[in-house]
């Protein structure tokens, strides 16, 4: 089996040692023996077939490297629109996810268009970052259905979209609705850092699976050793549940 | 209440705070300053009366470093100092608490990044080091362009301070272009061992957002670079080092200045980034007009005890502890570890206290491949959140069984000291750099 992983924009949206993400999803593939692929797509290297991808990627960054993302990725929009409805798996973490949303109001008002690939806002907030510790409990079908990260962001995000779970510990979207992240056909958007995978591989399998099944006709993965990522996954909870 | 009244009960609040802290066995060296500032808000001001020459030093990495060694060459002048590392306004009002006196030759301080528009309002600077600027508690400062900007903005308000700059750093050495201050640059014309350290080369230009070319790379974004676009680079440096010869327990470093006077110093502790602060310090001694054989000599004499590459004898076995709280510091350290052939174990301490910051997704950024594993007995793995960084190691792909996780660091410690290697290194995160150092100089001196 092969996994063609498309990291967006590696250079600019790498915050929060978010790349660490990739090497989750690469590990623990290749630990099954799954052939992975992972091809850097950026604003200076996009000779890369979108459509060649299984699983896309994409962090977060400063404003300014946002700002030349949405830019140079306006090109690719519809191409992309069409994935996510082709149910490829796309995993989008904080600037990522805002960026993927229709809007992005900052704190004076105005409207900065995203790059509307689905319709949610982000909006800046004149309250403090949301930061901290954050511990959510996922609707999807996984297991355990606890799902630990970092978040830390100032935009909240509104939608009418199902959510990755509700929040346990920790402010989610915004600081209202105790709802975390945005789930879509394969297409899940989230706040949460640390990088979230690594400790979350219930979530990081899910996602290697959705993204196998679009090819390959399986229903499981084979187990892997989990204890140390368990460990992890589990010390949040103790520490901050 | 007079202004000069009102600071006199500050001082003598905080002393009898710190007095009360002491009695308690508890580090007096930030809540003293949170006190007097309290009482008297402008209470620096009389440090800055009281100081004939004052120089701060700011950056993400090297402050506590660059701060002792000024300290140590300067030995001999009266000096007001945080030589410890409080480096909010808190300590540096706590040094003034702890040592008052009628007047100091200098005050010497290192000041945290998100603290120098506070310091700055107070403190007339002559002179301002800024080392480099890597990713460092995002949870605290946000994105690092914005607290670059905030830094930039607060030296825009000093104009008449002397800046002496890493011009290797591209964030740092923007300033050149930006501000009318004095400045001086400082940096290294070597090339690093290839090192696999992705994402923290700087891809844009912070003066037009281009692309930058490296063709030098030392570590991080640190190294010689010019932009494709605006030219921005860092080829003129006033001082330069040269060259570096790793020694088995030095390195020679050879400046260079900008009339071609070369000067050798052997420098009692390894890694590139001490060859950036001896430079920085080198060039601000020479600043000061201080005669640079003595300089050197003093510089070849330092020895530092605060966990920096600080060393303990133990039943034929080195301990070496070394502060490790940001991804560049921690690639560094890795780096030395995996050029050291002895026989080793490792121990890391992960704590998320306030201090070391909450967020522990900085280890993802930084090397911590050995690319030695052959030599490494063990990994032992501790902190509030061990777990995370024995997690890193898995990833690292070391072996399950070598990694061994012991929440209690002084458990951990005690175990990691008695393994039958060479060298045991130690690396804690901030808030666990004294508490590990002082208990490791109470065993080996048992």
């Amino acid at each position: 089996m092969q996994l063609n992983i498309i990291h967006l924009y590696p250079d600019l949206l790498n915050l929060y040692g978010d790349t660490g993400n990739i090497k989750c999803l690469q590990k623990r593939a290749e630990d099954r023996g799954i052939t992975v692929n992972t091809y850097n797509f950026s604003d200076s290297e996009n000779d890369i077939d979108l459509s060649d991808g299984d699983l896309f990627f994409m962090g977060g960054g400063s404003d300014k490297s946002q700002q030349i993302v949405y830019e140079d990725f306006l090109k690719y929009k519809k191409t992309f629109q069409e994935l996510i409805e082709q149910n490829k798996v796309v995993f989008a973490v904080c600037g990522g996810y805002q960026l993927l949303g229709e809007k992005y109001i900052d704190k004076f008002g105005n409207q900065l268009p995203g790059l509307n690939i689905l319709d949610y806002t982000s909006k800046s907030s004149t309250g403090k970052r949301l930061i901290g510790n954050i511990i959510i409990k996922t609707s999807l079908d996984i297991t355990p259905k606890t799902i630990v990260g970092f978040e830390n962001h100032g935009g909240r995000t509104y939608s009418n979209h199902d959510c990755l779970g509700d929040v346990i510990k920790g402010f989610g979207n915004n600081d209202t609705d105790k709802k975390e992240g945005l789930v879509y056909k394969n297409f899940i958007g989230t706040y949460l850092h640390g990088p979230v995978l690594p400790k979350n591989p219930h979530l990081a399998d899910y996602l290697i699976l959705k993204a196998l099944q679009n090819k390959y006709s399986i229903d499981s993965l084979e187990k892997l050793d989990d204890s140390i990522e368990m460990k992890a996954h589990e010390k949040i909870i103790k520490l901050y549940g | 209440m007079t202004s000069k009244l009102r600071n006199i009960i500050a001082l003598y609040m905080a002393k009898f705070v710190m007095f009360g802290l002491k009695l308690f066995k508890r580090n007096g060296t930030s809540f003293p300053g949170k006190v007097a500032l309290f009482i008297d808000n402008s209470f620096l001001d009389v440090v800055n009366e009281k100081c004939n020459r004052i120089i701060l030093i700011t950056g993400t990495n090297g402050k506590t470093t660059t701060n002792n060694l000024i300290n140590h060459i300067l030995k001999g002048n009266v000096i007001l100092s945080n030589l410890k590392g409080a480096n909010m306004i808190n300590g540096l009002c706590s040094s003034y608490v702890k040592n008052t006196l009628d007047s100091y030759d200098y005050g010497i301080f290192e000041v945290d990044e998100g603290s120098l528009d506070h310091v700055g309002k107070y403190l007339e600077a002559d002179y301002l080091i800024v080392t480099n600027f890597f990713r460092d508690q995002l949870d605290r400062y946000g994105e690092i362009e914005r607290l670059i900007d905030e830094v930039y903005e607060d030296i825009k308000a000093l104009p008449n301070c002397n800046l002496i700059i890493n011009c290797d750093d591209p964030y740092v050495n923007q300033f050149k272009n930006k501000l009318d201050n004095s400045i001086v640059t400082f940096g290294l014309d070597v090339e690093s061992n290839k090192i696999l350290e992705t994402n923290l080369l700087l891809n844009k230009c912070p003066i037009c957002s281009n692309k930058i070319v490296y063709n030098k790379h030392t570590y991080g974004h640190l190294g010689d670079y010019c932009c494709e676009v605006c030219g921005f680079n860092n080829k003129q440096k006033d001082f330069m080092v040269k060259d570096v010869k790793e020694l088995s327990n030095s390195q020679l470093i050879t400046i260079t200045d900008n009339n071609n006077n070369e000067y050798e110093i052997n420098y009692p502790y390894i890694g590139l980034y001490n060859a950036y602060n001896v430079c920085g310090v080198f060039a601000l001694t020479q600043e000061l007009g201080l005669d640079s054989k003595n300089v050197i000599n003093s510089i070849q004499n330092f020895s530092f005890s605060l966990g920096r590459m600080e060393d303990f004898n133990y039943k034929n076995r080195i301990i070496k502890v070394i502060l490790t709280k940001n991804p560049i510091g921690l690639s560094q350290v890795t780096r030395i570890i995996s050029h050291d052939t002895r026989k080793k174990s490792i121990l890391h301490i992960l704590n998320d206290n306030m201090a070391d910051g909450r967020d522990v997704s900085w280890i993802w950024d930084a090397n911590t491949l050995c690319t030695n594993d052959e030599t490494i007995n063990k990994y032992y793995c501790s902190g509030r959140r061990s777990e995370d960084i024995a997690l890193k190691k898995k990833y690292d792909n070391v072996e399950i069984n070598k990694i061994h996780i012991i929440n209690d660091m002084y458990k951990a410690i005690d175990e990691a000291i008695e393994d039958d290697v060479e060298i045991v290194y130690v690396l804690p995160t901030y808030t666990a750099i004294f508490e590990t150092r002082d208990y490791i100089d109470k065993v080996v001196n048992k």
